[in-house]
This record gives structure tokens, sequence and C-alpha cells, in this order.
């Protein structure tokens, strides 16, 4: 024992020499300053349409004997009926709970004995079915895709069991102040518009859902005219395509018109305090209405954004409110882009003594991204992490699932996948000066804060007159 | 950038570790050492132009004493505060500039650095993982700065969250001598309290050739990657890290209750029993009773609990695959009608019919197909596959468990089954921690554990 204690002061002894010396002992390295950024290479892509109107999109990776269906309808939460935000996400959840062949029960044990993950959901624009496993399981996982997809029961029961499920989540979202400040930042910005509420609805909406409501969604939507079926992984495309049609051949179209999307109201800035007094922190986000999805503008924000505080320690934000100042764990910015809108917005949990102060220094960041071009080398850093990093998104064959289908949604070509790269090589200086001045807007901002009032309010005060919320 | 990930979640998302189906293994490992110590194990994987890159540091909470408590975690964020060639936060700038995305992480066993980059920056990440591996600044200044980060983090992660709080809750009452009792970012009191010497102390420990592992998966030539290591790791001077015995956790003797009031809309809670640690042959069978009782949807626990009787919103839980003995653990939102022993009992019904009833071989054969089908889906992702090996490597002490894994789960019997439910599922071997929602006239008590 005594022994160890010796040699360890000795190894100790060593490594305070090799410090103390200064004598750097690693050689250095200086890597080439340009990336070369390869093109995307796509893998091959099959496409095939059914009678009834389902395209079918294969992409063979032969890696692992795995395989992903991916089934996208297009309806989703922006044709929720309104007060009654959540029946699509609802409907989803509940495809798989119950169909004329088997009880919910018997569908889980189906699809646990082969391993198969088999899930309905919706976004925004779509609804989903999502299933994966072993190839060798791929006609029983499509056998059990067309009976949630074709006979969903809807039992009542099963309802309230979501029901009560998604209520729960909503609930606890209101313990959790970073998730609190996001929803009530929504609600403001995105006032009167089917994105002010959660994807899976509310407190206030998800009890006021029927199982009509949830029926009337399934029968107005889905139809598999423009509906697309994604298929990834360890199968070729003929067989595939076999086992689809004897599934979801059968599956009868009928027309469909979605709703007109309701655009958000533009509002008068607020400042909304939500008082949290067990709060040891403090929450903030603030920003603005932003743009869509297809606006030109769009890779010249995303470079933009990643220098101001997209991109984690690298940012200016992370540099000056994290790394100089030590106020948070972490600050980044946020560009949501939806079809019609979207919003800008800065968020973090800090120090509550330092919330005045955290806002006002990266505002400060903001107004110089406004009034400076960004530096050669900060354009360099981000355009070559945009571009290259997203070449790494494509390690994983779903990910291009995921792009194909958002170009569906936004409505861009698909050729856009792989010319993201030279779209953000692209971007210029000037392009950030000018994005910067274009879109970000600090008269417009609103401010919400989420933390012990009586420690928060004359910091939050100024940046307006404060509404203050209890959680109830 | 999450870069500052704490195991909180890994005990519990771990995805599963299984292992070889037929003559085949899973992972192929070339295994190389250097004179100084330091152990390189290489995964090549063509499939596409990357590579991941892990240093694994055998240091975490659990070697941690005094005032040293989240000092394994201060030094994941040490790690990128600058070094003799790089200033504070431009390892992470170079890598980014490169085109790669890092983090780091800090468990009860490890700390973990890691990259994925364009296979041909290999080269870069090596020389710069060595250089801060040997060369790190720590001054009063940054340690100042990062003190405060990591105080908010604290704030962030466990006081203002309820699921933190219940996790650090449980393992500090569960626990009363080995040092899983203790949070992985330290008390607030501790992290107020490092000083530049301390950090530097354990830096010349810990981050010593011996205690590292390097993993490198993906697009990589074997013998090019060794050259690399060896011309950037080759240097640093041999040293060992010291031996410091686990504490040894006394058998727990009878159940632990816990109740826990803090201001909340829904209450929570965790149950933990003693359970062997990942090198022990009755891993296998309590991974197996894992999957039976919390995975998917046709699960015993989801099944009684969420769908048929209603009285839990979510119920989860596992065994923890750690080093030492952990915790198998349940974790689970009451519904607010429901009073939250009653769901308690709900679950002991069910361990203890474990321990009573044989389960079908139909049963046992669908836990081992979704072990199976786990492991092959995590084969896809180069980070999963330096994650597997390093995982065994650390906690089962050789990374040839991956491909030994799925044999072992299917030699579990249904005897197996029933032996390990009746030794672990005990009432005197359980701790149960409640969060419920703050009533007037509670007293807070996060002030006595080192909160403000």
């Amino acid at each position: 024992m005594k022994r160890l204690h010796i040699l360890t002061t000795m190894f100790l002894l060593t490594g305070c020499i090799t410090l103390n010396a200064a004598e750097d002992i690693i050689p250095a390295y200086t890597p080439p300053l340009d990336v070369n950024i390869a093109p995307l290479q796509l893998p091959e892509m099959y496409h095939a349409t059914l009678e009834n109107g389902l395209r079918i999109i294969t992409i063979p990776q032969h890696e692992v004997p795995t395989v992903t269906f991916t089934l996208a309808i297009p309806g989703g939460a922006i044709c929720d009926p309104t007060g009654r935000e959540g029946t699509a996400v609802l409907t989803g959840l509940l495809l798989d709970r119950g169909t004329v062949n088997r009880s919910g029960a018997e569908f889980a044990e189906e699809a646990d004995y082969l391993a198969v993950e088999i899930q309905g959901w919706a976004n925004w624009y779509n609804s989903f079915i999502f299933a994966s496993g072993l190839t060798r399981h791929s006609d029983a996982m499509l056998s059990l895709v067309g009976d949630m997809l074709l006979h969903p029961s809807f039992p009542e029961a099963e309802l309230e069991i979501s029901r009560n499920r998604m209520l729960t989540r909503r609930r606890q979202e209101l313990d959790a102040p970073a998730r609190l400040t996001r929803k009530i930042f929504n609600r403001t910005v995105y006032a009167d518009s089917r994105f002010a509420l959660p994807l899976e609805g509310d407190l206030e909406t998800l009890p006021e859902i029927t199982r009509g409501d949830v029926l009337r969604f399934y029968e107005t939507y889905f139809t598999p005219v423009r509906a697309e079926l994604i298929v990834v992984g360890d199968v070729d495309h003929a067989s595939v395509l076999e086992q689809v049609r004897r599934h979801l051949g059968v599956w009868s179209s009928h027309p469909v018109t979605f709703p007109l999307p309701v655009p958000p109201t533009a509002v008068q800035p607020q400042v909304i305090l939500i008082n949290k007094p067990d709060a040891t922190n403090a929450n903030f986000r603030f920003g603005h209405l932003g743009v869509p999805r297809n606006h030109p503008d769009f890779h010249a924000l995303r470079v933009m954004n990643y220098i101001l505080g997209g991109s984690g320690m690298a940012s200016r934000l992370m540099e000056r409110i994290r790394t100089e100042l030590g106020y948070t764990y972490g600050i980044y910015s946020r560009m949501n882009h939806q079809r019609d809108t979207g919003a800008f917005s800065v968020g973090a949990a800090v120090t509550a003594e330092h919330l005045g102060s955290a806002i006002e220094e990266a505002q400060e960041l903001i107004e110089q991204l406004q009034r400076e071009p960004v530096s050669e080398d900060e354009l360099r850093v981000a355009r070559n992490f945009l571009a290259a990093s997203y070449l790494l998104n494509f390690e994983d064959p779903d990910y291009l699932a995921y792009q194909i289908l958002d170009a569906h949604v936004y409505g861009y070509a698909e050729s856009e996948i792989a010319a993201y790269t030279d779209r953000i090589q692209a971007v210029t200086r000037e392009d950030i000066l000018r994005v910067a001045r274009e879109h970000l807007a600090p008269e417009r901002t609103s401010y919400i804060f989420c933390g012990d009032a009586a420690v928060l309010e004359e910091q939050a005060a100024a940046f307006g007159s404060v509404q203050t919320r209890e959680i109830d | 950038m999450k870069r500052f990930l704490i195991c909180i979640t890994l005990a519990i998302l771990l995805p599963a570790l299984t292992g070889i189906a037929g003559d085949q293994p899973w992972i192929e490992v070339q295994e190389r050492q250097l004179p100084n110590g330091l152990t390189l194990l290489m995964v090549e994987d063509h499939s596409a132009p990357i590579i991941n890159y892990q240093a694994w540091f055998g240091v975490g909470a659990r070697l941690e004493t005094g005032s040293e408590l989240g000092l394994s975690h201060m030094f994941e964020h040490m790690m990128f505060r600058g070094s003799h060639k790089y200033e504070p936060e431009e390892h992470s700038e170079i890598i980014t500039a490169n085109g790669g995305r890092l983090n780091a992480y800090t468990s009860e066993d490890v700390t973990v650095y890691y990259e994925t980059i364009a296979a041909n920056k290999l080269e870069l990440v090596i020389a710069l993982e060595a250089e801060r591996m040997q060369n790190l600044r720590i001054t009063d200044e940054i340690l100042a700065t990062e003190q405060q980060v990591v105080l908010n983090e604290r704030r962030q992660r466990v006081d203002n969250s309820t699921f933190g709080t219940l996790y650090e809750q449980l393992y500090a009452n569960a626990f009363q001598v080995h040092s899983y009792r203790n949070p992985i970012l330290g008390w607030m009191e501790n992290i107020e309290n490092y000083t530049a010497e301390l950090c530097r102390e354990f830096y010349r420990t810990w981050y010593v050739p011996g205690n590292c592992t390097l993993i490198i998966t993906g697009d990589l030539d074997p013998d090019q990657a060794f050259r690399f290591v060896k011309k950037y790791y080759g240097p640093i001077p041999a040293q060992e890290p010291p031996y410091r015995p686990p504490r040894q956790e006394l058998p727990q003797r009878g159940e632990r209750r816990v109740v826990y009031h803090m201001p909340t809309q829904m209450p929570m809670v965790a149950i933990g029993y003693h359970s062997p640690a990942l090198s022990d042959p009755d891993f296998f069978p309590l991974r197996v009773l894992e999957t039976i009782l919390t995975e998917g949807e046709s699960s015993r626990l989801h099944k009684r609990l969420v769908l048929e009787e209603q009285l839990a919103a979510w119920i989860g839980g596992g065994v923890d695959p750690m080093l030492d003995p952990g915790l198998f653990t349940f974790w689970l939102t009451p519904l607010p009608t429901v009073e939250p022993t009653a769901a308690e009992n709900a679950i002991y019904e069910e361990l203890a019919r474990l321990a009573k009833e044989p389960v079908s071989k139909r049963e046992l054969q669908k836990a081992r197909n979704m072990l199976e089908s786990d492991i092959i889906f995590n084969l896809q992702d180069a980070s999963e596959k330096s994650y597997l090996v390093g995982h065994f490597y650390h906690r089962a002490g050789d990374w040839r468990r991956v491909n030994d894994y799925l044999d072992n789960i299917n030699a579990v019997t249904v005897a197996d089954l029933q032996r390990c439910a009746a030794r672990y599922f005990t009432d005197s071997n359980r701790t149960v921690v409640t969060i419920l929602p703050e009533t007037a006239g509670d007293q807070p008590m996060q002030s006595s554990l080192g909160g403000e």
C-alpha cells in the first residue's frame, strides 16, 4: 500500500514537471484551411405509383438486415378543428390501439413478438405511420401497417387512455420552465394561428376532442391521393413493391380539400412574466415572427443564425454569455420555419440576478450583426460546418427519407437536397448583413420570462409593460 | 450543443446492449497499445466516409471522494477551455470549422469525449485530443467562470427539474457507502469550492495514458490510424492511474422510503433494487426481465399500469449496466386520480408473480427477439459501435463481451428469470422515492442538500 502511494506521488511529480516546464511534447498539426466539401452522392432510389395513387420510393441499403417504412399522408395538425387542437396526433396514436381484426393489446403483442416498432403520429403537415424492424419481418410489418391504416376501430376506452397520457405530458410541462417559456412564446408570437398551440394540443383543447372528431379526421384525410411510402433498408424494390401492393393496394381513394392556412395575427410586442416562485434561476425567450421555409433568404439566415447562436459553443451568444460571463449553461438562437410563416427567437436559463444583463448582451450581439459584416473567418467556419455536417447526417439512411418528405411539404424541388451545400457555400458577408437587417426586428420583439416574479419583475420591466401570470 | 450531457438519462435510455448471432462477430476490433499504457481500439466500417472518435477516461463520480465530488464532470467542461496551443473553445471551433461534431459526457464510471467528422480529418482529431490530454491550461480565471456555468447547469438540470431531483434522490438514498450515492454534478457546495490546484492534481492523476482508451470507428486504415496515435500520444510519459478500490455497499436490510415535496403538478415515483454489475452473470437474466417488464406496449408493466388499470401515464426502467453493482429501477408518473401507492403495489404484484410463476416460452422468445433487433439497429451507426466497444471494455473488462452478449441473453432460462426475480426484487432490497406536490407548510429540503 505504501509502495503504491510512493509510486503515485512520483507519477504526480512527473506530471507536474511536464506541465510546469512548458515543454510542449505534443507535435503541432495545422490542418488545411479549406474543407473540401464533396458533392452529396445520393444512393439509388426507385419510384413507383400504385393504382390508388400511393407513391412508393425505395432506398436500398444493405449494411444491416433492417427495414424502415415511413408512410406520410398529407393532413396534419394544421387541419385540427379549431378548439380541438391535438386531433391529428390523437388520431395517429390511436391507429394501432384497436382495429376491426385485433384489439390494441393483440396488436401490441404481435408487433412486440416480431420486435417491430410501429407507431402512428402526426406533425404539422402530415399524418404518419412509422414501422421498423428486421428485414425478415417486412411482410408481417406491412400486414400490420395495412391493418392499422385501413381498419382502425378507435375504441372509446383507448381514446381516453391516450388523451390522459397527452394531458399528463402537458401538465408536466408546467413544471419545466424552459418548455413552459417556449410554449407561452409560441402562444404570443403565433397568435391565432395553429402554431400558437402545441402540436399535441393543450390542456384546454384535449378534453374537447371526441371519438367523432377522430373518426372525421381519419375519414377526411386518410387517402392514398398524394400519400407516399418511403422504404429504406435491406430490401430490393421489386419484392417490397409486391408486398406493398398486396397490403396497401386495396386502400381506396377519395378527394380531399385542405383548410386554408390561417396566418398569425400581427400582435403588439408583449412582455410576459410567468411567476414560478420556487425557481432558482430565470428562463427567458424573446423574438418575433420570421419567414417561411421556402423564403429565398433561408440559406443566408441559416448561416447568420449559426454565427449568432445556432452553433453551440462556437456561437457569439455562447462565447459572450456563457464562456465570458458565466451567466448560463447554454444560450441558443433559433430560426423556426413553417410552410407559411416562421419565428426567430433567443432563449436560455440564466442566473436570476443576470436576467436583464443577459438579454441586453444578447441584443447588443443582434445589433452588431445588423451594424457590421461578420468576419471572413466566422463566415468560413459557419459555411464549412453547415455544409460538411449536413453530409454527416446521411450516414443515417432514414435522413434522406425525411429530406424528401420535407421537400414535398415545403414545396421545393428534390434537387435542392443535393444543392444544399452549394447554397450554403454561396452565402456572403453582405448577404448576412442584409438578412440581419431585413429579418431581425428588435421593435417587434416580445419577451417571455419564467421565474420568481419577486426577483425578476424589476429586470423584466426594462423591456416594457409587464404582464405577470400565475401557473394554475 | 448539448456538450455536457451527463448520464442521468444514460442509465434509463441506454440502448439495448446485445451480442452475436451465428459465427460472425457483430463487431471486429483491432486492439493496439502504446508503450506508455494507452489503449487503442479500432473498428473498420467503410459504409460512409466518416469516422467517430471517442476518448474514454476511466474516471467518473465513482472515484470521487470528499471535496472532489463532481470534479470529473467539472473536468469535462475544463477540457474545452484551452491548452498550451489553443485558446478556450478553440478545440471546438477547429472541429466545427472542419465540419465535425463534438460532445462529451460524464457518468458514474467514465468521462468520454467524442467527435464525428470526415474520415480525412482523423489526424486533426488525434492531434487536438492528445493536446488537451497533456497540455490543458487550468487557471483561476477560467475555473471561476466555468464554476458559474456548472452551477447554472445544476440549477437547470437538477434543482429545477422534477426528474433530475427524483434521480438524485433515488441514488442518494439507495446507496449508503458506495459512491454511486453521489451526484455526478456534485452538490452546489462542492462546485463552489473547487480550486485550480485541486483541478491540476485531478488532471495529473486521471488524465494519463494508463487511464485512457481511444476508440475509433469508421472509414479508417488501422495502420495509418495507429501511426497518427503514436505520433501525437506516444510522447506522453507512461503513467497508470492510482487504484482506488470501490467502496463496498452493505446489503440493504429493509425498505427505504423517502417522500420529497416540491412544487410540481404531477407526482413521480422512483423505485430501485440493488442489482449486480454488468460483468455479473445475473446481469443477463435481469436484462431479459427488464424487457419483459418495461419494453414495448405489450410489456407486463406498461400493459397493466398504463393500459389496463390506468394507474400511470408512463412507466419505464431497467437494470443499470454499470462497473460496480447498481440498481434495477422503475420510474413512473401515476395518473392524478390515482394514489401513487396503488401504482406501486401493482408493480410489486407483478414482480412477485415473476418470482412465483415461470414466464412462458413465447414471452422469453419475445424478449430475445427484441434484444436482437435492438443491437442490429445500433450497428448502423458508427458512434453507437464505438459506444458499445467502449462500454464493454470499461465496464465489463473486455470489448469481446459485445460479441457474445446475445449468446448470453439466449442462454437465459425460464428458471434463471424466476431465480433472479426472487433474489433481487425483495422488499428489503428496495428504495422508493415519491415526489409529491408541495402543500402549504412543507419545508423545502433542498437547503440541507447543498442547495442555495
